[in-house]
Order: structure tokens, then sequence, then C-alpha cells
């Protein structure tokens, strides 16, 4: 059985080395996925926009140091591109960007009369969720202003967070793309180191020995989980880097986790080679079983406080369900230092139930498929 | 003549593998469309409204004022609060499991204290972002309604009414099975030649191998064009996307030269690939990639400097930056630059499928084949 | 001992009446095989011969455990193929019509790989693996890819891998299909040579001069159903004898001679020749002997037998199949 496997497990190195242009996408895709979202994570902090100032004095200034200052924990709320009026009335125009605030002339002398005073936030608004984002922060400003002028006037608020601090946005994101990573990989690698030995017609030549299914499932599994290990090894240093995720806190527990999510990849992988016999359909379907797992069981805890009525509580109550979203949890949680370490057993054995009947539907599907239909 | 009687049969050859193999079209149908579900069931397609549960313990007129503020707070889309009615204590609860990300109270003591109470389930900053602001949202109103308010803002939107969040990413979603449809069908059937062992037979026609392509060109854009027709159809019932039949028109006749561009990248790209294992993840994450950080998932303006940068350098990001503003009416036509662009990319693609077929295809040939 | 000497003395594989149906009870239901009767001794070449789509690798899928039949028994070495699936895969090897070999490792490694996979004890690995390179003649070879090898050496190097696990009975599936003359005959003489070395080869072909050249049994097998099984001489005998054709300078000669030994023989007068069927040499001596006297008349003496494509077609008819 040993020597089986380890039979398998070379001749897949071997031929991974021979034509290495496929295992290289399969260590691109996550990896620049990664560096995608990281690029684009950023909008639900900041927000670029211009102003268009032609007020002077204290009152000016101090607004404008509010507009500068306001932020969260994962940076400032606004990037202001210009306070220059004419360059900010041009790139506004020139659609280079989508919002401009101007500040009036009269705005210091009415603010020292007493008067009030109006801006004009101007917004292309080809997206309501930046109209929003803009109106919100520009809220937040004017919140801030007026608590500075005066700090009795205005209602403020006491807070009583459930978790000491705000995870930032990058990070929490960044456990759901770890486990993305981990199961994309792991999904497409032993999906098509399966599905190869149909598709280039060596199957028969395996299938037909004594040593049976196993030492094939086996030694698919190790060759897939060393181009795991070698993409996770990629993955955590960029999501350090990018990101910010705190790769020093991942603990014995987390590694298990994530060797839990390669499993439940690879014994998807193993299912869907069996069942397409090609890799062709393989790999779009792992990649949207990949984006699902990452969109919904790794967004699940924040999906969970809007997800109020319609598709998106159907769609929480689906990933609540899925064991993914609490072990996912659990992993963020343990790396960002909110919880003890626990083993969740529930979700782990919901999990390992999950991976045992993939794996057992694929060898049902495998032993009634030997049918190698005739001629073939 | 007998280029176009070749061209047709390997278009309607091409149509008869693609209804038969139905992964090769099912890819960049359900690609963008689980994306687009996902998008939009997890961004907030359905509006602005976050649930949020709220106890006036005060029962002042002060505190009631404060209650119409945040039930009058709204976007331009539709309000910012849905008030769910629960007891406080089952509020609190509910915070504490996730269930809610914030729980206000207004204390019987408001009117002194001009204080409120915020019970929130910090999971990440983007929620406390959502939360918080929307609050000091509904404070700003409510001081405004006081007239104690010294700076108010005005908002000037560039078309009277919001493209909702759901339709911007619905109009993504249909260039994205364009570009994609484009790029991966051309490829598939490049690819499929090469699985199958056909390609000799493609190589030797009288008629010269680049009907093949041209063919394959030809069945490319005209499958993309009408897939695209599902995502379109469904935002236009589903996801408040409003329909400006000109626009639209405008769109998918001047999208043509670029389909034709990105059918010869699928063909290039198939033709030094030629496994669909290897084509498939590598056209999806253009895909994918183009709809993150090109325009298809927010505008590029809304990016952050590096993404704005690499946006600008990355030339399929002009399908979303471009077609996009039309789709939405933002714009009633095209510039001269940008219809000289659209052209060279179909000339492009003429290009491409050209090195493909001469240069590329040849070299696949070797012995005993 | 006593158990070689059981397998000796019985059938090797044995199909008794065996139907096999597909997707049976369904609209799909496909008859694959219809009462199919086959006993194949030890050491035995046994040649399933039919036309595409007859039912031949199916057949071969049967004795391999890959399907079971519907209805009927079928007993490889004394076991049931998919009961002990095993065990028969330990005893048999197959060829299969696509080779099953890895195109970018070279000829050793996919004998490597099939070895270590199978099990064959490590330390005689490297030895078995260039004793089978030998015997296929793919030494010179054996570094190189075996996607840049011609058909025929991917069907040699097929041969060696069956051989590597030294199996009791070889399976061959087409073995020479779309190889060359120089092949084919080697393949030929390195079957014959195994047969010798007391293997049991059974192998399928829809090549005749394969079943003639090889078959010490030929099973002619048509649209599932057993044909007609024999030696291929016995299957050239049973549609038809030996004629001996005798041609004359002039029809009235062919004529006097047809009146003089019609009575005697079984011959047919044709223009100027006559058709004498004689099966053994001795009726033919008696013959010439009789017709010493019209030597001068005659031009000259051929001689015809059925070949086995006579036979087929005989049995499987002209129809094209697909």
């Amino acid at each position: 059985m040993f020597h089986s496997i380890l039979a398998i497990v070379c001749k897949d190195l071997l031929l991974i080395i021979r034509k290495p242009m496929f295992s290289i996408i399969s260590l691109l895709v996550p990896l620049l996925f990664i560096i995608f979202y990281a690029l684009v994570i950023h909008t639900s902090s900041t927000n670029p926009i211009v102003i268009a100032n032609h007020s002077e004095g204290p009152y000016t200034d101090r607004f404008i140091d509010i507009l500068q200052e306001i932020k969260s924990v994962e940076g400032p709320y606004l990037e202001i591109i210009t306070l220059d009026s004419e360059l900010a009335f041009e790139k506004y125009n020139n659609r280079q960007v989508d919002a401009l605030l101007e500040i009036p002339k009269s705005f210091e002398k009415n603010l020292s009369t007493g008067k009030q005073s109006a801006l004009k936030l101007k917004v292309f608004n080809i997206n309501s969720d930046g109209t929003k984002n803009y109106q919100l922060r520009i809220d937040h400003a004017l919140y801030e202003f007026h608590k500075s002028l005066n700090e009795e006037s205005i209602i403020s608020t006491n807070e009583d967070m459930t978790f000491v601090q705000d995870t930032p946005m990058k990070s929490y994101v960044s456990t759901g793309l770890l486990i993305f990573s981990v199961l994309l990989t792991s999904m497409v690698s032993t999906g098509t180191l399966m599905a190869r030995e149909w598709e280039e017609r060596t199957a028969k030549s395996i299938v037909l020995t004594p040593k049976g299914f196993l030492p094939l499932i086996v030694g698919k599994w190790v060759t897939a989980f060393l181009v795991t290990v070698v993409n996770t090894v990629l993955v955590l240093p960029l999501l350090y880097i990018l990101l910010g995720y705190p790769i020093g806190q991942m603990t014995t527990l987390v590694w298990f986790y994530l060797l839990l999510f390669f499993l439940y990849g690879s014994a998807a992988g193993v299912l869907l080679g069996v069942l397409f016999k090609k890799t062709l359909p393989i790999v779009p379907i792992s990649v949207v079983i990949g984006m699902s797992e990452f969109l919904v069981s790794s967004l699940e805890s924040y999906i969970r406080g809007f997800a109020h009525g319609g598709m998106t509580e159907w769609l929480w109550r689906l990933g609540s369900w899925w064991p993914s979203s609490e072990i996912i949890d659990t992993i963020r949680f343990t790396v960002e230092g909110f919880e003890q370490i626990a083993i969740n057993w529930g979700a782990l054995f919901y999990m390992a139930l999950w991976v045992g009947l993939m794996i057992i539907i694929a060898l049902i599907k495998l032993n009634k498929q030997l049918s190698f239909t005739q001629g073939q | 003549m007998k280029k176009w009687q070749a061209i047709l049969a390997i278009h309607n050859r091409n149509m008869k593998i693609l209804i038969r193999q139905k992964q090769m079209l099912i890819q960049p149908i359900i690609v963008p469309l689980v994306l687009l579900f996902l998008m939009v069931v997890i961004f907030g397609g359905g509006g602005d409204n976050w649930p949020v549960v709220i106890a006036d313990e005060s029962k002042s007129v002060e505190s009631q004022a404060l209650m119409e503020a945040f039930k009058n707070s709204e976007s331009n889309i539709t309000p910012y609060f849905d008030l769910i009615e629960m007891n406080p204590y089952e509020a609190e609860k509910k915070v504490s499991e996730g269930r809610l990300h914030l729980f206000i109270k207004i204390p019987d003591n408001f009117v002194e204290s001009k204080n409120i109470e915020l019970k929130t389930y910090n999971i990440n900053s983007d929620a406390m972002k959502n939360v918080r602001l929307r609050v000091e949202h509904a404070l700003n109103k409510y001081f405004e309604q006081q007239g104690e308010l010294k700076v108010i803002s005005h908002q000037v939107t560039e078309q009277p009414n919001d493209v909702w969040r759901s339709a911007f990413y619905g109009g993504s979603s249909v260039l994205l099975t364009l570009f994609l449809g484009s790029m991966i069908i051309a490829a598939n059937l490049h690819a499929f030649d090469h699985e199958n062992r056909s390609v000799k037979e493609i190589i030797l026609t009288p008629t010269g191998s680049i009907t093949a392509g041209l063919g394959i060109i030809l069945t490319s854009v005209y499958v993309s064009l009408i897939i695209s027709l599902i995502p379109l159809t469904l935002s236009i019932l589903f996801l408040h996307f409003d329909f400006h039949f000109y626009n639209i028109l405008l769109v998918y006749l001047s999208i043509i030269p670029l389909l034709i561009g990105c059918a010869g990248i699928g063909l290039l790209l198939g033709a030094c690939f030629k496994q669909y294992r290897v084509l498939q993840p590598l056209i999806i994450l253009i895909a994918i990639g183009t709809y993150i950080i090109g325009g298809g998932f927010a505008g590029v303006n809304m990016l952050m400097p590096l993404a704005r940068e690499i946006a600008n350098i990355w030339i399929f990001s002009v399908i979303f930056e471009w077609f996009n503003p039309v789709i939405h009416n933002f714009a009633i036509s095209f510039s001269f630059r940008q219809y000289t662009f659209l052209l060279l990319a179909g000339i492009l693609g003429f290009l491409f499928t050209f090195i493909a077929y001469r240069f590329k295809l040849r070299n696949s040939i070797f012995g005993g084949q | 001992m006593d158990n070689n000497k059981l397998i000796e003395e019985k059938f090797v594989v044995e199909i008794n009446k065996v139907d096999l149906i597909f997707n049976k009870n369904s609209k799909k239901e496909f008859k694959a095989l219809e009462k199919l009767d086959i006993k194949i001794r030890n050491g035995q070449i046994f040649c399933l011969l039919g036309p595409n789509g007859s039912g031949k690798t199916t057949t071969i899928n049967l004795i391999n455990g890959l399907l079971e039949p519907t209805h009927g028994d079928i007993t490889v070495l004394g076991m049931k193929p998919s009961k002990s699936r095993k065990t028969v895969l330990r005893k048999i090897s197959l060829v299969p019509q696509e080779t099953a070999l890895y195109n970018d490792l070279t000829a050793r490694e996919n004998l490597l790989f099939h070895a270590r996979y199978y099990g064959v004890n490590r330390k005689y690995i490297s030895k078995k693996v260039d004793e089978v390179l030998g015997i296929v003649q793919l030494k010179n070879r054996q570094n190189d890819r075996v996607g840049t090898f011609s058909g025929g050496m991917q069907r040699r190097l097929a041969l060696a891998r069956a051989l590597l696990t030294e199996p009791e009975i070889l399976l061959l599936d087409e073995p020479t299909l779309g190889v060359d003359v120089q092949s084919r005959n080697a393949i030929w003489e390195q079957i014959r040579t195994l047969a010798l070395e007391g293997k049991t080869v059974i192998l399928t072909t829809n090549y005749m001069e394969e079943a003639e050249a090889l078959g010490e049994q030929v099973l002619i097998i048509d649209k599932g159903k057993p044909v007609k099984s024999g030696s291929p001489n016995e299957l050239k005998r049973y549609i038809g004898q030996k004629q001996m054709i005798i041609h004359f300078t002039d029809t009235t000669y062919a004529k006097q001679v047809y009146d003089y030994i019609a009575k005697d023989y079984d011959v047919t007068f044709k223009g100027n020749q006559l058709n004498v069927n004689t099966n053994t040499l001795n009726i033919q001596f008696q013959l010439l002997q009789q017709l010493s006297k019209y030597e001068k008349h005659m031009s000259h003496l051929d001689y015809s037998e059925p070949n086995l494509q006579d036979v087929f077609l005989h049995f499987t008819g002209k129809e094209l199949r697909d």
C-alpha cells in the first residue's frame, strides 16, 4: 500500500515537473486573487475625494483637519486628492474622481457670525454604494466638527462593544482568503490529478491492479497536499505584507484546521474528478465552490448581523448551516487573539462527516463506473 | 465566397460542439452569474437599510424626535435603518450573538444627559463603519431638525437617481459575460482541436487554417452576445436595473470589436497553452481580476491609489470604465478616442488569430500525429 | 503444486451462457453480450475475432472483472473475477487498446511506476524492468519520453508493462491496432514466445491475418453473440473445401475431361477450367495420374482454399458496423 502510494506521488510529481504550466497557474490563481482583493478592500475604508475650498480661516482649517483625520481602525475615511479648487473641479469634470466637496467662500464668515453654512457634495452617482459612502463620511466629519465646536450641545454616544476592538476588515477577510486559497488549490489539484488519469486514458492500467482505488486516492491526496503546502507557504507572507495578517499568531490548532480544509478540498476534488473524469468542468466548479466558501462561509459572521429577510437571510442560513463558517471564525478569533484556543468539536465532527461522505460517494461512483464501456 | 462558406462551416461545427459539450458553454454563464448573485446578496444589493433595534426608554418629546430622525434617515435609494421590533433584553442577546450589529438604547435620562447607548457586535471595521456612521447621520439629522446644525451638506448628483448597487453589479455582470464569454469560448474551441486531435484537419484545409480561427471568433462573439442576455434580463427583472434601449443597443454594437479582440486573445492563449485545464483558470482569473480591480465591483475612481494606477495600465479595465456609464445612461455615446481604441481592439483580435493559426498551430504538430 | 496441476487440467477461463445487459429495464437497455460460451485452456492463444462493436472488449472486461455478467457464470482460474477481484488481478495482465501510458514519462519511468504501484518486490524492480524492455526490444529507447514513440513502440511498451507482473493470463485488446508490419511481426513473435512459456493469451482483433497467425482457438463474435469457434483450419473447412483448379488450353478439352471425371469427383466446369474439390493429397495425386494423358492440353494448375476472411464474412455478413 505504502509503496503504491509513493509510486503515484513520484509519478505525479514527475509529471508536474515535466509539464509545470498547470501547477504554476494553480498556484498563481489564489495568489493573484489575494492581490486583487487586497487592492480593492480599501474601498470599504477609504474613498478618494477632491475638495474645492473657497474659504479661509480657523473654522475652515479645523473642518479640513477633521476631513483629513477621520478614520476607522483600518485607515482614513477619505483620501483627499486635492484641496485646490480649480484642480478639484478639473478632476471631477474629467471623471478622474467620483466626489467633490465644495466649501463655499461664506463658510468662515457664516460660522463666525453663527449662521448656518451649506457645503455642496457633488457625486457621480453611478453606484449607490459610493454615493452612500460619501454622504456618511461627510456626515461623520460634520458630526466631529460640531463636537469640536461645542461638545456639550451634541448628543454623545456610549458604545459597548462585543469584542475589545474592531477587527480591521482586511484582517477579517484575510482568514477567508487563506481558506479560499487552501480549498481552491487542494480541490483543483486533486480533481485534475484524478481526472487526468481518465482524460489521458491511463486509468485502466492503474485500476486493473490488485491494489484497488485507495492507493490511487491517497496518492493523489499526498501530491495535492504538497502542492497546497507550497501554495500556503507563498500565500501567508503575501497576506502578511498586503493585508497585515498576523501570521505569527497561527497556533497548532489553526494549522490543524487548515489541514481539515485541505481534506475537505481534496475530498471535493476527488468527487469532482470521479464524477466528471474531465478537467474541463473541474476548474470552474472549484472556482465557484471556493468563491462561495469565501463570500458566504468566511463572511458569515458579518452577514449574520444584517441578514434579516429576503435572499440574504436565505443565503446566510445556508452558510451558517455549513460547518466551514464556524471553523473559519474559530481560526479568525484565535489569530486575532479574541478567544481562548478551543477545539470546536461540533463543527469539526460535522466537517469530518462531510469529508467522509464525499469520499464514500466517490468510491461508490468509482466502483460503479468501472464499466469502461465497450471498445474503450 | 469559399472562405465565407468555410467560416460558416466552422461556426456551425462550433455551435454543435458548444451545445453538446455543455461544460464549455456553462463556464461563461455560471461564473458571472454566481459572482453577481453573491455580490448582490452579500454586499447589500437589496438597499442601504441596516437592521437595528432601538429602545426608547426616555419616552420624551426629544427622544421621540430622535426616533423620527432615525426613521427618516435615508440614502438616495432606501432608508438607512431597518427598525426591528424587539424587547431590549432579546436585542442585547441578539447583538452578543452577532445576529444584530447594533442595538440603540435611548436612556430614560436622555434629555439631561444628551447621551445614547450603543451595543455593537463589532465583528469588523466595515460593519462598524456602516453602523456608526449611520447613527451619526441620524444624529446630524436630529440636530438639523432642531436647528442646531451649523454646517449642512447638500448633495448634488450627476443623474437624478442613483444607480442601485445591485444594478451596477448587474451591468458589470453583463460586461463580464461578454468579455469572459468571447475569450474563454474561443480558447476552449481552440483547445478542443488539440484535445481531440483534429488540429491536422484544420491545418490542411484548402481554404487556409485561418478560416478556422475566424469561424471561432464568429462563434465566440455571437454566443457571448446571446448569453449576456441572461444577466441582462435578470438585472432588469430583479436588480432595479433601468433599461435604456438606445444605450444598451449602443453598448452591444460598440463592444463587438472589443469582443473580437478578446476572442483573439482567447485563441492566442489557446494556441500557447492548448489544454483546458491550463486555459480555464488563467482566463477566469483574468476575468475575475478585471472585474475586481478594473471597475466591475466598484468604479476605478473608488479604488486605492496603487489599484488606480494598475487599473490605468490594465487595458481590460476600459470594458467596465467605458461601458458602464453608457449602460446606466451617464453617457450617451463614446468619444472618438474610444471608438478608435475599440476598432483597434478588433484589428488586434484578427492579428492574434493570424498569429495563433499561422505560427502556433503549425508548431504543435509533430511526428506520428 | 497440486493447485497448478489442477489449473493445467481445467480451463483457465470459463464463460458459461453469459448475457450482459447495460441499463437493464430502462429505455436505454442494450444487450452487449448474449449467450456467450468460452472455454480457454492453459497456455492457449485464444482469439476473439469480430467487427467493431461486436463485444470483444466487453468480453475482456468481463474476464478482468471490470464488468459483471447479467446472467450466467464466469470463472478465471477457478475464481469469479467480480468476487475475487484482487486475487484474479494478481494473475492477469491487460494491455488495453489505448495503451494507457504516460506520454510525459520515459519508457523506463512508465515501467518503474507501474512496477512500484503494483507492488513488485523493490529489490527486483530494476532487473525486471530491464528484462521486459529487452523482451520488447525497447532497451535502446528506454530513456525517451513515450510521447515521442511510434504507435508500434507504444504497444510494445504496453506489452512490457503487462509482463512486469509475471501474469498467468495475458489479455491483449487489439494488440496490433494501427502498427506497422515490422512492429506487428515483432509483437506476434513475442506473443508466441509467451504462449510457449506457458502463459495463456487472450487477444481481441479484427485482423484476419492476426487471428490466423496466432489463434490456436478462434471465436468469431458478432453483435454480442458468439457465431462460430474452432481452430483457424476448422473454421475454414467449415465453409468450404480446398480446390484444385485445372486450366486447359481449350474449352473443348476441359469439357472432355469434365465428362470423364464428373462421375468420380466433385467437379464444376467453368469455361476452359475445372474446379475440383480435393481435401486430401491422395485424391489430388490420383486425379493427376488419371489425367496424365491430357497433360499436353493442360496449361497450368492452381490450388485455392477458403481464407479466414471468407469465413469471417460468411458468418458476419458484409453489412457495415459502426
